[in-house]
């Protein structure tokens, strides 16, 4: 059918379609016998599915209230929210970190996600919200972990009491009006520092049509780092990076079964972008080498309307994992090393009790840290 | 006199017909009121439709259902000519091996037969080419002159193997200032749509995630979308 006449057809008939608030079926939400969370109550507000093409977008609104029913304080949590499993875009989550929560205690949890699932899925539940993992204050973990919650937790939580304790010491050294400049310069490096857009494209292979490069890393020593970066090269063409080969030694005397290398890229101009993260699953044993490869492809669309042109790369270990669970993260010495500050966002905990002075002044922010 | 059916009216109301249809069809309205009227009905119901749908539908920037539809109609067109056209393409020059047959006595070519055969098939072409709604031919011109882009792409930069149009098919999570998207076929759509204060990351393997401090609860809370396979 002529899609023109199809219009003019249908205008007799004005049909309403497309937007469909998804009332009929609730999201089902997903918490095991023995979770250490207890939901309370859900509202699912302005939440609704709409086609697009061949596939249902679901705009989906929801806040939880959950309650700690386990006898130990709640760090953090991760949700996993799934509208479909095999679909791109049909899988998120919703993490919350640098939480407080004691036992009986509740709390909430908001989502806020888009998620896409193919129209021949559209009968039956929307969502499924289910638990991914707790992370208590023992640094112990619940769930099933399948988004390697676990890790990304526990990151978290070394990052928080790492700034917390930072704060602390910078208020038993220089008082008040040291801590407020602390918060100051945070609240000025979260506003200024330099964002870029950035696309990813799964597999390793080249989009752009421009000549190749093969571009060295430079590496940024860390002297406490167990993993020493030995060298490393990526494929750029334009404004695309791809194919990252980075060679790492274990100089520690434990094993590491997972680490994590920050990309800094620097373009034409000198101006320098934290342009993502390569993440390796591996077994280094003490003193051992191994290769890192990444397979997907880094595409920057355009900053400030202009073409980016990527002249160098540096990476950093940004943190790793032991074969025991314990992990390192850089010092707040190694994150102020220029480079490092310009680009990489403060922590999550910093981000809060940047907030929570902006809003509420020195003296919540003072009873803040003293409640760790 | 004979009016037309109505099907063939709507069809002219929408720009559908034919070159040659439509010029007939253009010939009997300047003649006659009823037909001229029906077909002015029609594109303003077409009109208030559009408008309808567009308040209706969240729909992202630019994107139109009627052009939507074209273009799905067209790339099917597209898709049986060019698999056709890229598998000829594709064929090694096979000169010597028929010359070798004509020599070893295979039935002689009738060259007129093949002459009458030749102009039938321009002539077809050139029917199927002017009966296109000119709409149609244009999105057909284009996509042919893309696959030959692309084609020519490849085989000027070999040295990117298996390098392919950006945004052709691939799908692509997209980290930007105001959201993480992902897209498809060139089609964007929207996962998380944040504000400039939140902390945007991107993880190789293929995750975006979007960290913020929530106003309400000061909760430090950061949405993620994935890949499939993740």
């Amino acid at each position: 059918m002529r899609s023109s006449s199809a219009l003019a057809t249908c205008a007799l008939f004005l049909i309403p379609c497309n937007s469909v608030v998804f009332a009929a079926a609730l999201p089902k939400i997903d918490l095991p016998p023995d979770s250490p969370v207890v939901l309370l109550s859900a509202d699912y507000g302005e939440s609704n599915e709409t086609a697009r093409g061949g596939a249902m977008l679901l705009d989906f609104h929801a806040a939880l209230s959950l309650r700690n029913s386990s006898q130990r304080k709640i760090r953090g949590i991760t949700l996993l929210v799934t509208a479909q499993d095999v679909t791109p875009g049909g899988k998120g989550s919703v993490t919350v970190t640098s939480l407080d929560v004691g036992p009986q205690e509740t709390f909430p949890v908001r989502i806020d996600l888009r998620l896409l699932r193919p129209l021949q899925a559209s009968s039956g539940v929307p969502v499924e919200i289910g638990l991914d993992g707790v992370l208590f204050d023992d640094l112990t973990f619940y769930g099933p972990d399948k988004l390697s919650s676990r890790r990304t937790l526990t990151l978290s939580e070394w990052e928080a009491r790492r700034d917390r304790r930072y704060f602390k010491s910078v208020l038993a050294a220089g008082g008040q009006e040291k801590l407020r400049q602390e918060m100051l310069d945070s609240l000025t490096h979260q506003a200024d520092r330099p964002s870029l857009d950035v696309e990813v494209v799964r597999g390793a292979r080249a989009t752009s049509f421009e000549p190749e490069k093969q571009v060295q890393f430079a590496f940024l020593s860390l002297p406490d780092s167990p993993v020493e970066p030995m060298g490393g090269m990526a494929r750029i063409a334009g404004n695309e990076a791809r194919a990252p080969r980075l060679e790492v030694k274990n100089r520690s005397d434990r094993a590491i079964r997972y680490l994590e290398v920050g990309w800094i890229l620097h373009d034409r101009s000198g101006r320098e972008f934290l342009a993502g993260s390569v993440p390796a699953d591996l077994n280094l044993a003490p003193g051992q080498k191994s290769q890192i490869l990444g397979d997907a492809t880094l595409k920057f669309p355009q900053l400030g309307g202009q073409p980016l042109g990527i002249e160098g790369m540096t990476g950093f270990v940004s943190s790793v994992e032991f074969a025991d669970g314990t992990m390192w993260i850089p010092t707040r010495s190694d994150m102020e090393a220029p480079q490092l500050k310009r680009v990489v966002a403060p922590s999550d905990e910093e981000q809060r009790l940047a907030q929570i002075y902006r809003k509420k002044g020195m003296k919540a922010l003072i009873a803040e840290l003293n409640k760790f | 006199m004979k009016h037309p059916v109505p099907a063939q009216i709507a069809l002219f109301a929408g720009g559908d017909l034919g070159r040659w249809q439509r010029w007939t069809m253009a010939r009997h309205i300047a003649r006659c009121p009823a037909c001229r009227h029906e077909v002015q009905a029609l594109r303003e119901a077409t009109s208030q439709l559009r408008e309808l749908t567009d308040e209706m539908a969240d729909l992202p920037n630019g994107l139109n259902w009627n052009r939507l539809a074209e273009e799905m109609t067209g790339n099917i067109r597209v898709g049986l000519a060019a698999g056709e056209a890229i598998a000829l393409f594709d064929k090694p020059l096979r000169t010597r091996s028929l010359r070798a047959k004509l020599k070893l006595g295979c039935p002689p070519v009738s060259w007129n037969a093949a002459l009458v055969v030749m102009g039938a098939m321009v002539i077809f072409g050139i029917a199927f080419w002017t009966s296109l709604p000119l709409q149609q031919a244009e999105h057909l011109l284009a996509s042919f002159q893309r696959i030959r882009a692309e084609r020519i792409g490849t085989l000027i930069h070999p040295a990117n193997t298996g390098a392919s149009a950006p945004g052709a098919t691939d799908v692509v999570l997209e980290a930007s200032s105001s959201s993480i998207q992902v897209r498809e076929n060139g089609r964007a759509m929207s996962l998380i749509p944040h504000s400039d204060a939140a902390t945007v990351s991107v993880s190789m393997p293929g995750s975006a995630g979007v960290r913020f401090v929530d106003a309400d609860t000061g909760q430090v809370t950061t949405n993620k979308v994935y890949y499939a396979e993740q």
